[in-house]
């Protein structure tokens, strides 16, 4: 079995897929930032109910990011433990690429999606996936009025930032789908896990999007 | 299911991420068989340890250190028993890497997890070494603690003076900074201190009574000296440097000491220990041990490898706990305060 799990953003989640890629599993926080109380009992859950149904973990995947730095680092180092221990392959699933895949197949009349992860203040992290021309970059983007024209027959948002987006945007109208989600992550992970792409246990790091910059302090010096 | 207790012989990992420092090690049998530990370097150029990059160091570091501590001591993962890590105080990012990367491999090994103080690992540094005797005064003191503890049996602590500010590691950092020195600031010092003489200047002692310690007026007081010097000769610094830097530590390691010798007046105490990232100078080594021998106690100081934060002193704090059945839930967060 397959168990994917997602902390990048507010509510995290996961669940189990089997290798006909069924969904046997599935747990997700009630409350928002519940990561580091919530994983942790969800993963322990689906590892007793793996043994109930005399099954064996086989791989994690995770949502690599961009999203929450404190929800990002839960779900690697829980992820790289169990790996570790269970001496398994761990997958990295671009978590904004998994939500485009997964709203374009779940609404077929749409034609693009933008996948949209709430960064501070007007800012998203974003990625926009078009049935015709692929994938644009990851990048942080703040939301202006007029930044992108929305065609809201055509057009989904996905993600958790969608309130704030529409507002910004004034793109009223639009569907709107609530993410991400681990079950959003699964089709994309179940991709990597067949064609066995993995990443590093011992090296891999979330996807920060942006290098931290520190500021050096001026306080004491002569 | 409820985990047994753990046997005095039992194999631990412990695994330390509380500030800066990303470390594994392995308690087999009663000794320590692995203790690695892999330094941040990238703070220096901040003068002071940046959290999120802290976190994120932690994050690329922590299975190399722990599989390097399982080759070390020639082991594999298969064979602990249990798994021990810092659940505070400390930096809550750092933290939460140690925390979570222990959660998967205890689930993942179906092996007790156990929660350790970081401060009272500290003091379980000692037991590495040492047959202990009991009661024993304690000075803890590191970069973000100055503590007096009475210390009644392993984990049996209570806190009877602590600093109101700045703690003595603080002290020696910010005071390092002052005089355009590295990070970290206490090695940085006692380096300079070797050829100082420590009378050139006297820093005043906060005027406390109790048994508690105040370095913010010290470290106050060593700017406005080295500003009025170096108004009167821009040399000053570059010709006493290591005059400064004696005259500095001294004060410092004599206002820890005076604590300590006022607690020994106070309490019974058949031994004393030193301890913390501090505890790695060696004046302050020396003095304590001194003070020890008036007294006619034990005193105890662990080697330089269990001063500064280390997983040896988590693994070995968790077999105390381990042997009392006191194991962490998966629910349980790490703390950032005591
Ligand atoms: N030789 C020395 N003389 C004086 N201070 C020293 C020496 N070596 C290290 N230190 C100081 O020890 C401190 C680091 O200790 P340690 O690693 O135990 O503390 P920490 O992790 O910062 O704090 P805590 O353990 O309280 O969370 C730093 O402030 C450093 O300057």
């Amino acid at each position: 079995m397959l168990l994917v799990l997602e902390s990048s953003a507010g509510t995290p989640s996961l669940c189990l897929v089997n290798a006909d890629g069924h969904i046997v599993f599935q747990r997700m926080a009630e409350h928002e930032k519940s990561h580091a109380e919530c994983l942790p009992v969800f993963i322990q859950e689906a590892l007793d109910f793996i043994s109930e149904t005399k099954g064996a973990l086989l791989a994690v995947a995770l949502n690599e990011g961009p999203g929450s730095y404190t929800g990002l680092r839960i779900g690697t180092s829980l992820a790289k433990g169990l790996c570790f221990g269970l001496q398994i392959p761990l997958i990295a699933v671009p978590g904004l690429q998994a939500l485009g895949q997964w709203a374009l197949n779940s609404f077929p009349k749409k034609e693009r999606c933008f996948a949209m992860i709430d960064a501070r203040r007007d800012e998203v992290y974003v990625q926009i996936y078009s049935r015709n021309k692929g994938l644009t970059p990851v990048e942080a983007q703040i939301i202006t009025s007029g930044l992108w024209e929305i065609d809201t027959d055509l057009d989904v948002f996905m993600g958790n930032a969608n309130t704030k987006a529409v507002a910004l945007l004034h793109a009223e109208g639009v569907a709107c789908e609530e993410g991400p989600y681990a079950v959003q992550l699964v089709s994309l992970a179940l991709q990597k896990w067949r064609a066995e792409e993995y990443v590093s246990v011992a090296y891999f790091e979330p996807f920060y999007l942006k290098e931290f910059q520190a500021g050096i302090s001026k306080k004491f010096s002569l | 299911m409820s985990n047994p207790p753990l046997s005095a012989n039992s194999t631990i990992l412990g695994i330390e991420s509380s500030c800066d420092d990303t470390s594994a090690a392995l308690l087999i049998n009663g000794k320590i068989a692995a203790n690695i530990t892999a330094s941040q370097d990238v703070h220096r150029k901040y003068g002071g340890v940046v959290p999120e990059l802290a976190s994120r160091a932690h994050q690329s570091h922590i299975i190399p250190v722990i599989q390097t501590a399982l080759d070390t001591a020639g082991i594999t993962i298969h064979q602990i028993d249990a798994i021990a890590v810092t659940q505070g105080p400390g930096l809550m990012g750092s933290l939460i890497v140690g925390v979570n990367t222990a959660k998967g491999l205890s689930l993942a090994l179906k092996k007790p997890l156990i929660g350790v103080n970081h401060l009272h690992a500290h003091i379980a540094a000692l037991y590495i070494e040492h047959d202990v005797v009991f009661p024993m005064l304690c000075l803890l003191v590191s970069g973000g603690h100055t503590q007096l503890i009475w210390a009644e049996a392993p984990g049996i602590y209570s806190l009877v003076g602590q600093t109101i500010d700045d703690a003595v590691g603080e002290a020696f950092d910010k005071g390092s900074k002052i005089m355009g020195m590295g990070y970290p600031g206490g090695p940085e010092i006692a380096h300079w201190s070797e050829t100082g003489n420590d009378q050139f200047q006297k820093f005043p002692d906060s005027q406390t009574d109790s048994l508690d310690f105040s370095f913010s007026g010290i470290k106050t007081s060593l700017l406005y000296f080295l500003q009025k010097s170096q108004q009167r000769d821009p040399e000053f610094l570059a010709t006493h440097r290591a005059d400064v830097c004696a005259s500095y530590q001294k004060a410092l390691i004599d206002m820890l000491l005076k604590r300590v010798k006022k607690a020994l007046k106070e309490f019974p105490a058949a031994s004393i220990g030193l301890m913390g990232g501090v505890s790695a100078n060696r004046l302050l080594r020396s003095e304590f041990a001194t003070l020890g021998q008036t007294h006619q106690i034990p005193t105890y100081i662990p080697s330089f490898e269990y001063c500064t934060d280390n997983a040896a002193m988590i693994a070995q704090a968790g077999l105390y706990l381990g042997q009392q059945a006191q194991y962490m839930s998966m629910g349980a967060l790490p703390y950032t305060r005591a």
